[in-house]
């Protein structure tokens, strides 16, 4: 007997903030047409999904691209260009029954052909797909597509190595994504040509350096349950989508006043003030808050002489106030969290909020009973993501303050990168970004440090829990690994959580449908250009 | 005589583009940070990192990847980007079309407006019109380029609407579009070039007009003007000449912040983001590229002295 998983359309449970002039007329109703301009502050790295890429070159290629599966507004899971999903009792056999009259942007139907030629060449080497080791066996949950096997023109099954419950979540991922494509999408030789894909948007020119232009694709087939996180009702309301490049967020900000540009996402915290001012005295722009996925965290080296003793990483963790660091970094706009549980995800429950008591007192008398002499402990952080480098010196202030002597290194990000990946720090202020299921999030700091130096947290029983969490195929049962996992966090303190980033985008007045979401990463579809005010 | 000058000259510059390619080479190895790790970013395994790292040929010794670069930079292949796999020779010519527009634009309108304010600064020394235009460049000069830009952008793109904020749009495509993006830029390198070539041709035309024929010009009646443009101007224009190749160098550096600003796709913002990301072939492609234009730029400069000056021609 087959489990049928019903994977339609859930209600989002969440909302953003969105704060817009009382003057500000909402249009009603929306409208087609016109282009929506929007700021990216670097360049794509390629049209190659899930190959050559980075958080822009992502946003761009998800509103080319659909995969089988795609993340809700609540981060569980649901289909896209499948209809319906059948996991087999065992879990290790995953059956798509892909949805009818589909088409690409060169006009060809969707079929189980070039879903199982999609997934041959993500998984052939030679293609250089990001994200293989998901999948060929390699990574750390040792997960692998034993075959993708073609059962009819709509209907494709995925048959795994091993029993998985994080397999559609992998499938749905953001930066690793698998979007379906036409074999057109590649030259006869295998080279990469562009994408002909399935989304409401198709490329249209990519201006190297300048901005990267999205067209409405006239033939796209819409789900018909409402707008869901990246899957739902696709509208593409507006006629062309402009990713403008804007190294200067700054600049872009001024932009939006300007008219120039109808979205930046991801507006420096340090400008909130200024815009929200804007909001209620002028009221041309509006302005967007959102709590995201992305986590950033203190790392603690634990093969570092000092910080291998339990002892002394407690004592660091009782010497900082989370509390402290969180509202001086991001101007108290976002809660914090010691957890790698994202407050936006459906696990999240206040037991993930518990962590050491801020408490220098008994800081100073761990650090003696571990030995402490006084000896540097060096932060890591980097100017290009400034918060990090807030982390670093609020955390510097408490380490001092606690009796410690603590100073900052300033890296470049790709020294710094570099050295995370190397395992070659002391403490480093970092982030990871954002994972939508915690044993993704957790998969990726816990293993062993023999394998992957950039590993924090070695050890057997949080490496036994998260194999576990491969095959928690319940919510409850989830809950329960993650509720084991925290406790040994507090017990062990491999890294110090601090809080999920949060964002503030902006947009014009006149911008219609724009919701943020975890993801800290605009979706543009739903989305239209009222004509009054419209910029320049 | 001219072309074995020339000869002459281009030779002379092989030994300079040789120690910079090497220079530029190893000082970027020695410059900590892997460009496979930004590349994998923190979705890497050591796998997928050393697969990057090969696939970059950053696996091979540093003597065999200097010598494939030279041997395929000879052969007039700039290699391949590590970031998106773009051609770096095509796309530098590309970027550099954007910048030369800019540079070109801000360095005719300096030299148009300094030449004679220094001239006439000059004539007019230690005279209100003088103190106006010496006090006028030391202020431009104090203003540092992008906060000009930033200046700008807040007056005639914010506050007033009048100009787009950022981007390029190719002349071809729109000449009036063209002005509009390109005004800003221009005009936030311009204010501080002007200042330094004010005070530059000031300087020397005070030299000039101090020297005994031009006492003798005006003694012998010549009018104001004539003693100005025919033996002072001509005179006082060779030092500023030197100073106006380096004066296209800095205004190629100073694009670097110009472009990043106002959003610019040129040379200078494709050099930057290289650097960021550790883009080996870019980086070292772009500096090379550099390096081509301050030699052109200075044998141009040498081939012109002996037009101006026929003390030069003789000698």
């Amino acid at each position: 007997m087959r489990l049928a998983l019903l994977l339609s359309g859930t209600v989002a449970l969440w909302a953003p903030q969105v704060h817009a002039a009382a003057g500000a007329k909402q249009s009603q109703e929306p409208v087609f047409g016109g282009v929506i301009r929007v700021a990216i502050n670097s360049d794509i790295r390629s049209t190659n999904p899930g190959v050559r890429r980075d958080g822009n070159t992502d946003t761009v290629l998800y509103h080319i691209g659909e995969s089988l599966v795609a993340y809700r507004e609540d981060l569980s899971v649901g289909p896209l260009l499948a209809s319906r999903i059948e996991i087999s009792e065992d879990h290790r056999t995953f059956t798509f029954f892909l949805r009818q009259g589909v088409r690409f942007h060169n006009g060809a139907e969707l079929t189980s052909e070039q879903v199982k030629w999609t997934w041959d060449r993500l998984l052939d080497p030679e293609t250089g797909f990001r994200c293989l080791d998901y999948y060929d066996g390699s990574g750390a949950s040792g997960l692998k597509i034993e075959s993708v096997d073609i059962l009819g023109r709509y209907k494709i099954a995925f048959r795994l190595n091993k029993p998985s419950a994080l397999f559609l979540d992998r499938m749905a991922s953001i930066p690793c994504q698998t979007p379906i494509l036409h074999p057109e999408s590649v030259a006869p030789d295998g080279s990469w040509r562009r994408p002909v894909a399935t989304g409401p948007y198709r490329l249209g020119e990519w201006d190297r350096g300048k901005s990267v232009t999205l067209l409405r694709f006239d033939g796209y087939v819409p789900r018909s349950e409402p707008r869901n996180g990246l899957t739902g009702k696709k509208i593409a309301y507006a006629d062309r989508l402009v990713f403008q490049v804007t190294p200067d967020r700054i600049i872009a900000k001024s932009s939006v006043y300007a008219g120039n540009i109808d979205l930046l996402f991801a507006m420096p915290l340090s400008a909130h003030n200024e815009v929200q001012r804007r909001v209620e005295q002028r009221g041309d722009v509006k302005i967007y808050h959102q709590d995201t996925l992305d986590w950033t965290v203190l790392l603690m080296q634990t093969k570092d002489p000092l910080l291998s003793d339990v002892r002394m990483r407690r004592a660091i963790a009782h010497a900082i106030s989370t509390e402290m660091v969180t509202t001086f970094a991001t101007y108290g706009l976002a809660p914090p969290n010691p957890s790698a549980i994202a407050r936006a995800t459906r696990f999240w429950r206040p037991y993930y909020g518990q962590w050491l008591s801020y408490d220098p007192e008994l800081a100073r008398e761990l650090a003696r009973e571990a030995g402490y002499e006084g000896q540097v402990l060096t932060i890591q952080a980097n100017r290009k993501f400034s918060y990090m480098l807030d982390n670093a010196v609020a955390i510097q202030a408490m380490l001092n303050a606690a009796g410690f002597n603590a100073r900052i290194e300033v890296y470049d990000w790709a020294t710094q990168l570099t050295r995370f990946l190397n395992g070659d720090f002391q403490l480093s202020s970092f982030g990871y970004s954002a994972r939508s299921h915690p044993a993704l999030l957790y998969g990726n700091f816990t293993g062993s440090k023999e394998v992957r130096e950039s590993y924090q947290w070695d050890d057997p029983l949080a490496i036994r829990l998260i194999e576990k969490l491969e095959t928690a195929f319940t919510d409850a049962e989830t809950r329960k690994i993650l509720d084991r996992l925290h406790r040994e966090m507090i017990r062990q303190v491999p890294i110090i959580g601090l809080y999920n980033d949060h964002v503030i985008d902006i947009s014009r007045a006149n911008l219609h449908g724009y919701e943020p979401w975890a993801f800290g990463r605009p979706r543009l579809w739903g989305v239209w250009i009222s004509h009054a005010g419209a910029g320049r | 005589m001219i072309l074995k000058f020339l000869l002459k000259r281009i030779l002379a510059s092989l030994p300079t583009l040789f120690i910079v390619s090497v220079f530029v080479f190893l000082l970027l190895r020695m410059v900590p940070g892997d460009p496979a790790a930004l590349v994998v970013g923190d979705v890497a395994n050591s796998a997928e990192l050393a697969r990057v790292r090969a696939e970059m040929g950053l696996d091979k010794p540093l003597p065999a990847q200097y010598l494939l670069w030279l041997a395929d930079v000879l052969r007039g292949d700039f290699g391949y980007s590590f970031m998106n796999r773009e051609a770096v020779l095509p796309a530098l010519m590309e970027r550099f079309q954007v910048t030369v527009q800019v540079i070109a634009l801000a360095f005719l309108l300096s030299a148009a407006v300094a030449i004679p304010a220094g001239v006439f600064a000059a004539w007019r020394q230690n005279r209100r019109a003088d103190i106006a235009i010496v006090t006028s460049a030391t202020l431009l000069l104090s203003v540092p380029s992008f906060w000009m830009g930033i200046l700008l952008i807040l007056l005639f793109g914010v506050k007033l609407g009048w100009l787009p904020t950022l981007g390029f749009v190719p002349f071809q495509q729109s000449p009036t579009e063209w002005l509009l993006h390109i005004i800003m830029p221009t005009a936030a390198l311009v204010f501080v070039e002007t200042a330094i070539l004010t005070r530059l041709m000031r300087a020397s035309t005070i030299e000039v007009l101090g020297q005994e024929y031009i006492t003798y010009a005006r003694s012998k009646g010549l009018p104001e003007s004539i003693v100005l443009r025919r033996h002072t101007l001509k005179n006082a224009i060779t030092p500023t000449l030197t100073m106006l190749g380096l004066i296209l160098g800095s205004l190629l550096s100073g694009t670097v912040v110009i472009e990043t600003i106002f959003g610019l796709p040129g040379l200078g913002r494709f050099l930057i983001d290289a650097i960021y990301a550790r883009d080996y072939p870019v980086i070292q492609g772009t500096l090379l590229f550099i390096v081509l234009i301050y030699v052109a730029i200075n044998i141009v400069i040498d081939l012109l002295y002996p037009l101006l000056d026929p003390r030069v021609r003789q000698a």
